[in-house]
């Protein structure tokens, strides 16, 4: 799957674009996504994520092997 | 982010320390590279426990480095190296020749912890150094690079 957070879950979202005369068109809100290689410092090895900006500001409160945990627990990380 | 650094770091702070670093600079370099570790709430817990525990040892390092920071401060140190005319040395003369010229007094420094205020020296004559001996204890002694 692409376009999903790979440590909040957040997905594309689908709404409506609505024009002065409340013309509705489908369109689509995307997540704030983008590849990055993170430090595992105890198994000492990098893994690359495709995350939400929401995921990496958690990730520097919570720490990456706390984050990934609980990503792993909800089930959106293998 | 908030991290505990695990060694020295240069112009940021000593081994036990807890600083706030910018993000990217915890996440990218200073994690990755084992100076730190995140100072989680239990890391932060741990960490106390384990200052309370090193509190009274800290006090005997302390004077220690004030020990050697005196004796330091007494010393004066000469370098010998090989010096073209006018006084023009060959290569240069950094810590590692410091260090060991101060061995030769007895005087045992890491390395590491020196620091040459105008370093690389290139000509004899009269220098000044640093020694970071401990969180608390800096000693600045003037030292002397004579020719053969």
């Amino acid at each position: 799957m692409s376009r999903v957070c790979q440590l909040t879950g957040k997905s594309v979202m689908v709404g409506n674009n609505v024009s002065h005369s409340q013309r509705k068109t489908k369109r689509k809100f995307y997540p704030n996504l983008f590849t990055k290689k993170f430090f595992l410092p105890e198994e000492n090895e990098y893994i690359t994520l495709k995350i939400s900006a929401a995921a990496l500001r958690n990730i520097n409160k919570k720490g990456i092997s706390a984050c990934v945990k609980e990503a792993r627990e909800k089930g959106y990380l293998k | 982010m908030e991290v505990i650094l695990k060694k020295n770091v240069d112009n940021l702070g000593y081994t036990n320390d807890v600083v706030t670093v910018k993000p990217g600079y915890g996440r990218n370099f200073l994690i990755p590279q084992g100076y730190a570790v995140l100072a989680t709430a239990s890391a932060k817990k741990a960490h106390e426990e384990i200052m309370k525990q090193k509190s009274h040892k800290d006090s005997k390092i302390l004077a220690e480095a004030q020990e050697l920071g005196t004796k330091l401060e007494g010393t004066s140190v000469k370098i010998v190296t090989k010096v073209g005319e006018k006084g023009k040395i060959f290569g240069s003369v950094n810590t590692l020749q410091l260090s060991e010229a101060l061995k030769a007094e007895g005087i045992d420094v890491d390395r590491k912890s020196l620091k040459i205020k105008d370093e690389p020296i290139r000509e004899v004559g009269t220098y000044e150094a640093t020694a970071n001996l401990h969180k608390d204890v800096k000693s600045t002694f003037s030292f002397e690079v004579v020719g053969e």
